[in-house]
């Protein structure tokens, strides 16, 4: 575990298990964003790395794109992978070829989902408590989408979505 | 009919391929509005008041989840199923509140 998204993972699983007894509602908050945001950032890294390359001479070139992602952008892109194939507008479908979404793609579909919802529960309703069982298997769930990431990146139904993720409003209606 | 006011899908869990642990006891779904506003359904996931911490980390949570919400998606119903995991005795007494 190393790279930025794992460090924000590492945090948000220290802050969840921090209080032995009754867990401080701030901590598991805190917990729920850095574990959306990992996945988020690693989403980043990987579509950009799919776009521009992942050698180190080509890390300026990554930051360039790495800043023009939305939240809503990933959040609608996800939402049509969740659906698998038939979710996807006709464009999509015609690179896809004859292949599904798989299965760990469609579960990383849903969980940015999960996870970008939670972490506006988490930071804005404060009537809203928390469990740690539930953040727990939330940050469990980002650890292995990380997984995921780092063995699947040559899969096609990956690469396409990595690079949806940051045009989804200027393709989804092709 | 507007989206929140059509009734939430119903599943039966004896006929969905769930893990044997941690043990689902049950699920409540209800209409809910996202963040974004968007008209979606609350999926709450309770599972057995013995399930640890730990278990709440292994891959029979994720595989709970995963049969639950796509039989949620499978009814047809368009609305996104976010889901809660949590305890039994935790949802109840979420709700006494």
């Amino acid at each position: 575990m190393t790279g930025y998204p794992e460090r924000l993972l590492a945090q948000a699983l220290h802050l969840a298990e921090r209080d032995r007894f009754r867990p401080e509602q701030a901590n598991l908050r805190r917990a729920v964003g850095a574990t959306y945001y990992a996945l988020f950032h690693a989403l980043i890294g990987a579509s950009c790395a799919e776009l521009v390359g992942s050698g180190t001479n080509q890390r300026g070139l990554r930051a360039l794109p790495a800043r023009g992602y939305s939240h809503t952008e990933m959040e609608r892109a996800s939402r049509a992978f969740a659906q698998g194939r038939n979710g996807l507008p006709h464009g999509l479908r015609t690179i896809l070829g004859e292949s599904e979404i798989t299965t760990p793609l469609r579960d990383l579909a849903k969980l940015l989902q999960l996870v970008q919802e939670a972490r506006h529960k988490a930071d804005y309703d404060l009537t809203v408590g928390w469990q740690r069982s539930g953040v727990i298997a939330r940050i469990t769930a980002v650890a292995s989408c990380l997984e995921y990431l780092r063995r699947a990146r040559t899969a096609n139904d990956l690469r396409i979505y990595l690079v949806s993720i940051l045009v989804w409003n200027r393709i989804s209606n092709r | 009919m507007h989206p929140r006011e059509q009734p939430p899908p119903s599943l039966d869990l004896a006929k969905l391929k769930l893990p044997g642990k941690p043990k689902v006891r049950r699920v409540v779904i209800e209409p809910y509005v996202d963040h974004t506003g968007g008209d979606e359904l609350l999926v709450w996931i309770l599972f057995d008041d013995a399930t640890t911490d730990r278990e709440f980390m292994s891959p029979g949570v994720r595989e709970a989840e995963r049969v639950i919400m796509d039989a949620v998606m499978a009814t047809g119903d368009a609305r996104f199923p976010y889901t809660r995991l949590l305890r039994s005795r935790e949802y109840r007494r979420r709700r006494a509140c």
